[in-house]
Order: structure tokens, then C-alpha cells, then sequence
């Protein structure tokens, strides 16, 4: 569906952009992540075609983004960090304005706009003016003004940021209904847990390049690997303690109120033979697994010391 | 055939904002609170001598046209100087730039917006024109004429606006930016050619005519010369603007005699280029 290679841009000396490489397959909800600064929204704003690249290609469905503007247009939905509104818009008409400009005017334009209106639940506002809506709703409205020409990709900048829980509830629904309708999304946000639960895979981008990339659950449980194993005890702690250090593949361990914490370097197998040896030592185990990683812990660990290798998950 | 969407959108926006009305209010009465003054003092002038002198009348058409002008050369540029940039700063236009309209498409609606709002102030303002019909001379061609003039002359000022508003991203600096270019169309012109004469007179190589000669031809930029040269072609012998032209700024002859078609033909090139400028400034490459 999307295809980045060797993506360069430059801001004078400074390189926004330093060989980005990037593939997301059709029907992608994909979770553009990086520290401020990183590229993402230069990322997002050439694949719009709203910046040039200094090199490189994007292809989107086999067209070439960089050059053959007019055809991206028909491809894209562009829905930018800031919502603008005109004043004196109402929500009806701002849709059909910007329906016109995708030249789809008269009954056609009206209907299709209603039917995205519904779509976001947005239906019984259409006489409201854009200005009088909170901002979950103009949120909603500007990712209706995106589908109106039904494109394959939509390119979503931060579209959760400044909403209340219930009004990134309803984003995050209509985002995978849309998913569901075989759309493929990108967003950018800062909102981790939130990327986490919604993406099927993610990437992160640093300096100018993407220092991960794959699917949200094959990341997590690679993460999940390097993470201490956290065993809970009923009892009889010192003994597990003791039966833990004299275990090869136990490095390093540390004990709180019944819980082990064990930098155990084995995969789930060596996981399941130690679990399975503590029970027949009589051992009173009461929870045992590798400690829950976060995006948002891998995003720190990436971003904070990131070696300049690409890591790829799946 | 597809109305320009921006074209339509800045219509329907125009009409629910206050701000037209206000402009016009504002312009039709500095307009008529001039107009009617010259034409009191007129009235009052005859009333003591007992005689109307009609060169006055004349000197009423030209202070109109004058006038309006001027009101054009200060409107226009603050209505226009915002447009993109406005758009920019409600970070609408990159949303526009990634629908099917083009850098041009989006210009060229702006365009058309601002010449029916200049349109429809400088249409407005007929009655208070109207004015110049009570002694006759005047005939309404002429009035249509100069009237037609000054729709381009502002478009002319709307397009130097809509050109520093395409490429300045703020729309302080963008307004500044057109009161520039129209004071330098219009005064700065000028003021090259004095400093010519000038420079010319105190010259022992150059003559001031020579020098005048030659910098007088970028005078045929300027809307305000080319609204003397109508108003003398209306109220003068009509090969008289060709005299004036070639024997007080010494330009060739053939320039001379056909200055008003040929400075609306440098003035619309000039156009050409500013739209094309504005254009270029929202394609990718440039942002």
C-alpha cells in the first residue's frame, strides 16, 4: 500500500529526514511514534504531498507520491495536528464546500456528505456552525471532510490530541470501523497506551529514521523477552531464592513482600522448565511470567538509547 | 460548468461577515463627504460671482476619480493581504492543497473574490459619482470608462495583495509587503523619475530630458498614469495625451499615443507574473 525508501529532507544542514524506510501493508492502522523533532510530521506532510523530499521514493498503490501529484490527491486523506475552521461554516456546508473541491457538487454531493456525517455521529449537527462544536466533534468532522473522496490511505496527525477520554473513545471506534471498511491508516500521536490498544503495528522514528517497526503484539512480546521475570510466592521464600540462584540461565535477582524479580536470560521454554521445577521442589508458586512491557516504556528505551540500528518485530 | 469552490466559499463567507458593509460605508462616505464639499464650494462660488464656471465641474469628475483612487489604493491591499496567508494561519490551506484543487485553482478563486468585492464597492459608489451629471460635460461613457479603469487598476492592487499574502506566511508582514508594492507602483515611480530630472539637471554628460526619457517608460506601471491619461483623453483633445506624455516626460512617440492601451497591456503582464508568483509559492517545492 505505502512504500517509503531512502526518504531524505532536508532543513538547511539539519536532516529532518535521513533515509527513512517504511511499509505499510493495506488495511494497516499504523502508529507513527517519535519524540518531538523526529520527522513524523515531515513524514506525513511529503506523503501528502504538501513538502518536496530531497530524495528518495514514496509510492502509494504503486503511484509515485513524489511526482504524480494530481493521482495522490484521489488517494490521500490529509487530516493535519490543527483543526482550522471558517467562521460562519456551518457543518453541512463545510462539508459540501469541501466536497466541491474534490468537484462532487449537487444531490450527490449532499448525500454522500449526510452519509458521512452519519458515520461519525455528527448527523444531528449538520445546521449547527463549525465553531460552535467542541473539539471531539470538529475532530470528527475533519476526519468525515477526509473520506469524502473515499481514499485508500488516510494520513492522520495526532487526530487524538487535546480530546477527553470519551470523545478518543469514539475516535479510536470510528477508526477501526474504518479500518474495518479496509482503509489504511496512519496516525501520529504522543498518546502511547492509546496507540497501543488501537494499531495492528507500529513504528518509531527517530532522528530522521525508524528504529522500529512490526506489529504492536510481536513488539510487545519481543520486548516482553528482555524483561525481568516476576515470580509470586505464597511461602517459603528464602528456599525460592536459594532454588533461583542455583539456576543457570537466573542472573540477577531481587526480592519485595512475596515477590521475586528475576533477570532470567531464557526463552518461554526455559520460562515453562523453571516453572515446572519449582513446582516439584514443593514450591509454593503463585504467579510466574515476564513482566508486562508498555509502548510507552519501549518508546523511552528506544528513544533514550538508541544504538542507530533498525529493529525490526515479525 | 464547476464554480470555483474557493470562489464560492469566500462569496459566502463575504456576505455573512460584517466586514464588506463596513468597508463600503467607510468608503462611500469619505467619497461622498469629499465630493459633496468640492461641490458646495462650487455652488457657493457661483452664487457669489453669478457665474458658473464649468472647468469646475471638471475639477469635481477629477477630484472624484482621484479620490476613489486613492480609497482603492488604501482598501484593496488590506482586504486582499490576508487572504492566503489567513488561510495559513488557520491552517486551512494545506487541507485545500491536498484536495483536488490546484495552487492555481485556489489563487485565481481568490482572485475573483476580490474583483467582485472591488466591483461591487466601486459599483456601489454610482450614485455618489452621479454627482458629475447635475451641469453636464461629463457623458456617462466617460464615466463607464474611468470606472472600468479603476476595476482593473484595483485588481492590479489585489493581485500585488493576494501575491505577498501567497508568500509571506504572516499576515502582518504580507499587508505591509502590498501597501509596499502599491505605493511603490504608484508613488515610487514617480519619485525615480523626479530624482532622474533631478540628477539629470546638475548632469554635464545627460540631459534631465534624456534621463527622463528613459525612466519615464517605467511610469507606464503606474495606474495613476494611466488614469491621467484617460481623464486627459475624456476632458482634453484626445491626441492631447499623446503631447503631454511625449513632450513633458520625452518618451518616444509611438508610446506616446497609444500610452493607455499599452500600460493596460504592461500593468495585465505584470498581473500575469504576480499570479504566477503566487502559484509557485504554494507548490510543494516552496513550503
Amino acid at each position: 500500500m505505502l512504500e517509503i525508501e531512502n526518504l531524505y529532507k532536508y532543513y538547511g544542514s539539519v536532516a529532518a529526514l535521513d533515509g527513512l524506510n517504511l511499509t505499510i501493508k493495506k488495511g494497516e492502522l499504523f502508529g507513527f511514534v517519535g519524540p518531538n523533532g523526529a520527522g513524523k510530521t515531515t513524514t506525513m506532510r511529503i506523503i501528502s504531498g504538501l513538502l518536496s523530499a530531497d530524495r528518495g521514493s514514496v509510492h502509494i498503490d504503486g503511484i509515485d507520491a513524489l511526482n504524480d501529484i494530481r493521482h495522490l490527491k484521489e488517494k490521500i486523506g490529509y487530516m493535519p495536528d490543527f483543526f482550522g475552521v471558517y467562521d460562519h461554516f456551518k457543518v453541512m456546508e463545510y462539508m459540501e464546500f469541501y466536497a466541491s473541491a474534490y468537484k462532487i457538487t449537487g444531490k450527490r454531493a449532499r448525500s454522500l456528505c449526510q452519509e458521512l456525517l452519519e458515520l461519525v455521529n455528527l448527523s444531528d449537527k449538520q445546521e449547527l456552525y463549525v465553531d460552535d462544536l467542541s473539539r471531539g466533534m470538529k475532530q470528527r468532522l475533519c476526519l468525515a471532510r477526509c473520506l469524502i473522496h473515499d481514499p485508500a490511505l488516510l494520513i492522520l496527525d495526532e487526530p487524538a490530541s487535546g480530546l477527553d477520554p470519551r470523545a478518543r473513545f469514539e475516535m479510536k471506534e470510528i477508526l477501526k470501523n474504518l479500518t474495518g471498511m479496509g482503509k489504511t491508516i496512519i496516525i501520529s500521536s504522543h498518546i502511547l497506551p492509546e496507540l497501543a490498544q488501537m494499531c495492528t503495528s507500529i513504528g518509531v522514528i527517530q532522528s530522521g529514521k525508524l528504529v522500529l517497526s512490526g506489529a504492536v503484539d510481536e513488539i510487545l512480546a519481543v520486548m516482553s523477552t528482555s524483561n525481568p521475570l516476576v515470580i509470586t510466592m505464597t511461602g517459603q521464600a528464602e528456599q525460592a531464592i536459594a532454588f533461583l540462584k542455583a539456576q543457570p540461565l537466573v542472573e540477577t535477582l531481587s526480592y519485595k513482600e512475596h515477590t521475586i524479580r528475576v533477570d532470567f536470560k531464557g526463552n518461554s521454554d526455559d520460562e515453562a522448565a523453571l516453572l515446572a521445577h519449582m513446582v516439584l521442589a514443593g514450591l509454593p508458586v503463585y504467579a510466574f511470567g515476564r513482566e508486562q512491557g508498555s509502548l510507552e516504556s519501549l518508546f523511552m528505551q528506544i528513544t533514550q538509547s538508541n544504538g542507530g540500528g533498525t529493529f525490526y518485530a515479525g | 460548468m464547476q464554480v470555483n469552490p474557493v470562489f464560492r466559499k469566500e462569496l459566502k463567507l463575504g456576505v455573512r461577515s460584517a466586514r464588506l458593509p463596513i468597508v463600503m460605508l467607510i468608503y462611500n462616505s469619505v467619497l461622498a463627504f469629499i465630493s459633496l464639499l468640492v461641490f458646495y464650494t462650487i455652488l457657493e462660488g457661483a452664487r457669489w460671482s453669478g457665474v458658473m464656471d464649468y472647468t469646475s465641474v471638471i475639477m469635481l469628475y477629477i477630484v472624484m476619480v482621484a479620490i476613489e483612487g486613492v480609497l482603492l489604493a488604501f482598501i484593496v491591499p488590506a482586504l486582499t493581504a490576508s487572504t492566503i496567508s489567513g488561510e495559513r494561519e488557520r491552517q486551512t490551506l494545506d487541507i485545500l492543497l491536498t484536495t483536488r484543487m490546484t495552487p492555481f485553482g485556489i489563487v485565481s478563486g481568490k482572485l475573483l473574490s476580490a474583483v467582485s468585492m472591488i466591483a461591487l464597492l466601486i459599483i456601489s459608489s454610482i450614485p455618489v459619482i452621479s454627482i458629475v451629471f447635475i451641469f453636464g460635460g461629463i457623458s456617462l461613457t466617460d464615466v463607464f470608462k474611468i470606472m472600468l479603469y479603476l476595476i482593473f487598476a484595483a485588481v492590479f492592487f489585489g493581485m500585488i495583495g493576494i501575491a505577498s499574502s501567497a508568500r509571506l506566511k504572516k499576515t502582518t508582514s504580507s499587508t505591509v509587503v502590498a501597501y509596499g508594492g502599491v505605493l511603490g507602483i504608484c508613488a515610487g515611480t514617480v519619485l525615480i523619475v523626479i530624482l532622474g530630472a533631478l540628477l539629470g539637471s546638475v548632469s554635464t554628460t545627460f540631459s534631465a530630458h534624456d534621463i527622463v526619457g528613459i525612466l519615464g517608460l517605467i511610469l507606464l506601471f503606474n495606474p495613476g498614469m494611466t488614469t491621467v491619461a484617460i481623464l486627459v483623453e475624456q476632458l482634453a483633445d484626445p491626441s492631447d495625451a499623446g503631447i503631454v506624455f511625449h513632450e513633458f516626460l520625452g518618451v518616444p512617440q509611438f508610446l506616446s499615443e497609444h500610452w493607455i492601451a499599452i500600460s493596460i497591456l504592461l500593468q495585465l503582464l505584470l498581473m500575469l507574473l504576480l499570479l504566477w508568483r503566487a502559484c509557485g509559492a504554494l507548490k510543494p517545492r516552496k513550503r
